[in-house]
């Protein structure tokens, strides 16, 4: 029984947040350990009950067999200690692999927003580039994520790759990565974080290496306040500006929009990124996404975001 | 109203005056309540209540996520209810539902007639009525708490949380937890002292121990929440900035102090379920258990080890991993006292010859569920699984199958167990088994594949989630078991009121028992026992043929009334040999009105009207002292007979009286908050970002060495009195005088230090954790004052003898205490500033 629910069970196991598809190192041995254990445990409770069932329906009872002292010094401490040491070794071991030691791998700095992501990335030419709720990673080489906070307690988490830590305020957390599988995949916000916690994910897309440099080397120095229509740049410079960067190595309160159009999602994972989408986002994100702290836009008219969309389109 | 063999009627029990004297009068009389019956069913009753709200805040928080993008409830009203169900099952129905149960039943299976501090348990009810309409009323206001029933600062802070719905948190829930503490002094005095003769620690029923042991982590385990929530209020009220990383404060400070409590919180509710498995398995099994002795063993190991493990809530904050490994260690291993108890809950069904009734249905139920949240619990354990497991909806289910497979189903089991006992009615089946096949079948539809959607990537507290996640049939699934589960607990509740309101008699003790609560009449008289037993086994029933109609006959203690007194035993904690005849207080008033001045005092503070609420603080502090006065005798009095040729001092005359294990319980709630105190004073200094601050406290070195050797004098003055009380010497008096200025003078002195010492305490973590240190330090200072002035007018009024000493030996610990933390406080807060502060 407990064999023919594996592949059942595989195969309700897929998806861009499973932590049982996974495509990097950590997240591979931790959905190995996970199966082991699941297994274990669904063994463990078919014989307790077959147990107790036998405890009470039993034929063969009263007076023979070992005595209770056995009994309860076997099931209740030998054996159950024996396998908690042989678990708890393996899971030291495993957990010791994963920790951020020895090389000194690139390290992209993230931070948790209410309710966005920044990522942080050294560039090209040595300086930093920032953006907002997508993650490029390169395929097969470690990188440290270095995980803070800009307001309360987050937690970042892409569980295709990894475990989860959490960003505190006064506090600079780590976390290494190594993905082993290209392709986009999600992470998302694990700890409640206020009202808007459920709309807190983000992209993942996982390069070749030379797709991974092309990145690299496109957002370095990117600078994208000219491009667009100018009526376009007007309404941003009046409206977004205060919080919105549309260069990559200006940082500012709001998600840094420099590379919006290369995204293929809107309000950090809550909407697919479309040309209705975007126009909706932009006059409607506070009944799409309550709360979020961004000024509402309700009042802005069809042509303004219009001219916004198009300026936040431009390549 | 009974016949005895011998047939002298002066042998009957005085059952119609022992009924006229523990009974509770009528009409507005109720609200003087203190009879452990009547406040252990007002327990119940009112938790049941909150699980049937807990439970509909469920079911509208498994309607919203029953399909993806569901705009049933939008964020603000889903993350108010989340946080509502969390702590309103936590608070007002898990915690009060174990200490009503314990309140009605201890002294039931103690052989006692009434806990040892009827009204101190009446008070803890007041309080926890109050705390939890606080609660609900902001519900019905909607201003909820909605931060999380963890509430994690900076997110419940006064930044992030401007409105009041983190403050009814804080003070809701510190004000249910003063019924908690309440009730561990209550039940740590009541199971050591309170029990019938002959009942020894090694003959007491299991259910004491587990109860013993459960208030034992209730006294140690709230301190640390209270004081969270007391930093908390007091950040959030004055902008102290205990927990504020931008200056001195730490988040994380909050987190361990909430999961201190927190961890052992879980098995604070798993004990009493476990005593009532227990209680039921030997008398289904017809069989004492087997391994008693390792049983009690493995209670006593869980209290001592649930208070390692807590740091196995933080294990993706960025804590060493080293560290990690031995939290992830002793959370695995806690599994192994409970693996005892299971096995030896086997082992005795297995050696016996068990009977297959309605209640053995919800313990296997009970087994099956909790073996499954204690295996996914072990898996918790292991870090790297944790990393990925955390804060998914794999916690919601491992947690509700701990829950509600450790704590519900064994209480279902044991409502039908005693149903027949508390209500006098046959218990009839078939419903039962109903409601039992639709929660059990209801509950996995719920929960088992919820550890899936957490592992698929579900977090947990997500008001809605997108399409094409793979959690669409997850969800969907566990919304319709849910309901499932709604209906079964609808059928159970429909069965048990038919039973209760038209069920037949039943015979007496139906299960055929062999603790003495089934020595009762079925339902229970006011006064418990006719007569206490003596016994000489843990199963008196089983052991002790004829022992009922002997109690009602009258030949066993305490048979006879007197003075108008109600009495029951009180006994040497390790032997059980009875050492005196302890006077219970009737009805009263005072409970009452002191939780409505503590009222007072925490919804002022909770609507910022702080003068009124320090009216409320010093009016309840008032009530409790004429409380205290109410204590005690103003004479000596001859050694009075007990039955069976035994004479006994009265409890006020004892060298060890129930109230100084219940002082002692106090002082432990109060040390452990303090070491909690100096826990996060050091916390900060060694841990939080930010240190160290600009200026540390500058004070006339004279200043702390003098208030210092004020305190210690102080207690010298109170154990000067001690001694000249003992010996019948004058000049008792006067050093009560002496230790009244020397408390004012401790106090005065810590506050002169906090004025002209200190910096501001809102500018720094440092000047905020300092001042409030040395602040406690005053405060008990104020309060040796207080209580030494207080013995002064007990021994003025003549309620102090050489054999009436408890007052002035209370006064004693408490200025001894005292000298204690105020010296050990000031020796920190001026040597740490030289010893670490020059070298950072």
């Amino acid at each position: 029984m407990v064999a023919g629910l594996i592949p059942f069970l595989a195969g309700c196991t897929d998806g861009p947040l499973s932590a049982l598809a996974p495509a990097g190192e950590a997240a591979s041995e931790i959905a190995w350990i996970t199966w082991v254990m699941m297994i274990g445990t669904l063994v463990l409770m078919a014989i307790m009950s077959a147990l107790g069932l036998y405890a009470v329906y039993g034929r063969t009872r009263g007076r023979g067999g070992p005595s209770s002292r056995a009994i309860i010094g076997w099931g209740g401490v030998m054996i159950p200690a024996l396998v908690l040491v042989l678990l708890l070794v393996y899971g030291v071991r495993t957990g010791d692999s994963m920790l951020p030691v020895g090389e000194e791998p690139m390290e992209i700095r993230v931070t948790g927003h209410q309710w966005w992501w920044q990522f942080e990335y050294p560039g090209a030419d040595g300086e930093t580039f920032y953006t907002a709720n997508e993650l490029h990673l390169p395929v097969g080489r470690p990188v440290d994520i270095r995980v803070e906070s800009a307001d309360v307690i987050h937690s970042f988490w892409v569980p295709v790759l990894g475990g989860k830590v959490d960003a505190i305020p006064g506090r600079s957390n780590q976390i290494r990565l190594r993905p082993d599988r290209v392709g986009p995949y999600r992470g998302q916000c694990a700890e409640f974080c206020g009202t808007q916690h459920a709309h807190m994910g983000f992209h993942v897309e996982v390069h070749e290496e030379p797709d991974f440099e092309d990145f690299v080397e496109h957002m370095t120095g990117l600078d994208r306040t000219e491009a667009g229509p100018e009526s376009g740049r007007q309404a941003f410079e009046t409206h977004c500006a205060t919080c919105h960067s549309r260069t990559t190595y200006v940082d500012g309160t709001g998600p840094n929009l420099a590379s919006l159009a290369e995204r293929p999602y809107l309000g950090a994972g809550t909407l697919q990124h479309t040309e209705q989408a975007l126009r909706l986002w932009i006059g409607r994100h506070q009944q799409i996404k309550p709360g979020n702290h961004m000024p509402d836009h309700g009042d802005l008219d069809e042509e303004t975001v219009e001219a916004l969309a198009r300026y936040l389109e431009a390549r | 109203m009974s016949e005895h063999s011998s047939g002298a009627g002066r042998m009957a029990a005085d059952t119609a005056d022992l009924a006229r004297l523990f009974s509770t009068p009528p009409g507005l009389g109720r609200l003087a309540a203190v009879n452990h019956s009547v406040i252990g069913r007002r327990f119940i009753l009112v938790s049941i209540l909150f699980f049937i709200i807990g439970g509909l805040l469920a079911m509208l928080l498994r309607a919203q996520l029953a399909i993806p993008g569901n705009e049933f409830l939008d964020a603000d009203a889903y993350n108010q209810i989340f946080t509502m169900h969390g702590t309103v099952m936590m608070f007002l129905f898990a915690i009060p539902l174990i200490e009503g149960l314990s309140l009605y039943f201890i002294p039931k299976y103690l052989g006692a007639r009434d806990l040892c501090f009827p009204r101190l348990s009446a008070f803890g009810f007041w309080c926890y009525l109050f705390g939890g309409l606080i609660l609900l009323g902001s519900m019905l206001a909607g201003v909820a708490p909605d931060s999380g029933w963890f509430m994690y600062t900076p997110l419940s802070s006064g930044q992030y949380s401007p409105g009041i719905n983190a403050d009814v948190w804080l003070i809701g829930v510190t004000f249910v937890e003063v019924s908690a503490i309440a009730f561990g002094i209550e039940l740590v005095a009541t199971v050591l002292k309170v029990r019938t003769g002959g009942m020894s620690l090694s003959r007491m029923p299991l259910f004491g121990w587990y109860i013993l042991i459960t208030a034992l982590m209730m006294v140690v385990g709230f301190p640390p929440l209270i004081l969270g929530s007391i930093l908390l209020e007091i950040e959030r009220a004055f902008q102290w900035p205990f927990f504020d990383a931008a200056l001195g404060g730490d988040p994380l400070l909050w987190q361990h102090l909430f999961w201190l409590f927190g961890h052992p919180e879980v098995y604070i509710i798993f004990l009493p379920a476990a005593a009532v498995v227990s209680m039921m398995v030997p008398t289904f099994a017809r069989r004492p258990l087997a391994g008693y002795n390792w049983v009690v063993g493995s209670v006593v190991a869980t209290g001592f080890i649930s208070f390692g493990l807590w740091v196995h809530h933080m294990f993706t904050v960025g804590i060493p991993h080293l560290a990690l490994v031995f939290f992830s260690a002793a959370s695995m291993f806690v599994a192994l006292p409970t693996a005892i108890q299971f096995f030896a809950w086997l082992t005795t069904l297995w050696r016996g010859r068990p009977v297959r009734r309605l209640p053995m249905l919800y313990l296997f139920g009970f087994l099956f569920i909790f073996v499954c949240g204690g295996l996914t619990g072990v898996m918790l354990a292991l870090v790297p699984f944790n990393w990925q497991a955390h804060d998914t909806h794999f916690v919601v289910a491992h947690l509700h199958y701990v829950l509600i497979g450790g704590f519900v189903f064994p209480l279902l089991a044991a409502l039908y167990y005693w149903l027949p006992l508390v209500s006098g009615r046959r218990i009839q089946g078939w419903l039962g088994s109903w409601a039992f096949w639709l929660i059990f079948i209801g509950f996995n539809l719920t929960f088992f594949h919820m550890h899936l959607t957490g592992l698929v990537g579900m977090p947990r507290r997500v008001y809605t989630y997108g399409e094409g996640l793979g959690w669409e049939w997850l969800n969907l699934a566990s919304s319709v078991g849910g309901f499932v589960l709604t209906a079964g607990f609808a059928a159970l509740l429909i069965d048990v009121v038919v039973q209760v309101r038209s069920g037949q008699r039943t015979e007496s003790n139906p299960w055929n028992a062999g603790t003495l609560e089934w020595a009762m009449d079925h339902p229970p008289q006011v006064y418990n026992f006719a007569s206490l037993p003596k016994v000489s086994s843990r199963e008196p029933l089983w052991d002790q043929p004829g022992l009922e109609e002997e109690l009602r006959a009258g030949t066993h203690y305490l048979a006879r009334t007197r003075n108008g007194w109600q009495e029951t035993l009180g006994v040497n904690p390790i032997s059980g040999r009875p050492d005196q005849i302890i006077l219970l207080p009737g009805p009263s008033y005072l409970p009452l009105v002191t939780a409505s001045m503590l009222l007072v005092f925490f919804l002022g503070f909770l609507l910022g009207f702080y003068w009124i609420s320090a009216a409320g603080a010093i009016a309840a502090l008032v009530c409790g002292l004429r409380w205290a006065w109410t204590c005690g005798l103003d004479r000596d009095l001859p050694e009075q007979d007990a039955g069976r040729g035994l004479k006994l001092p009265v409890h006020a005359q004892s060298p060890d009286p129930p109230g100084w294990w219940g002082t002692i319980t106090g002082l432990v709630v109060n040390g452990t908050f303090y070491i909690t105190l100096l826990f996060g004073y050091l916390y900060l200094w060694a841990v939080a970002p930010g240190w160290p601050p600009e200026s540390f406290i500058e004070t006339p070195p004279l200043l702390p060495l003098l208030t210092g050797l004020a305190a210690v004098l102080a207690a010298g003055g109170l154990h000067r009195a001690v001694i000249f009380n003992g010996d019948g010497r004058t000049g008792r008096r006067l050093a009560l005088v002496a230790s009244t200025v020397l408390g004012l003078v401790t106090s005065v002195g810590c506050l002169w230090q906090i004025v002209s010492g200190l910096p501001a305490p809102t500018g720094h973590a440092y000047a905020a954790v300092t001042t409030f240190l040395l602040g406690y330090c005053g405060l008990h200072g104020l309060m040796t004052g207080i209580i030494a002035f207080y013995c002064w007018l007990r021994i003025r009024a003549g309620f102090v003898s050489a054999l009436r000493s408890l007052d002035l030996r209370v006064g004693r610990l408490w200025a001894m205490y005292t000298a204690c933390v105020v010296v050990v406080s000031l020796g920190l807060v001026h040597t740490l500033p030289v010893l670490i502060g020059a070298s950072g």
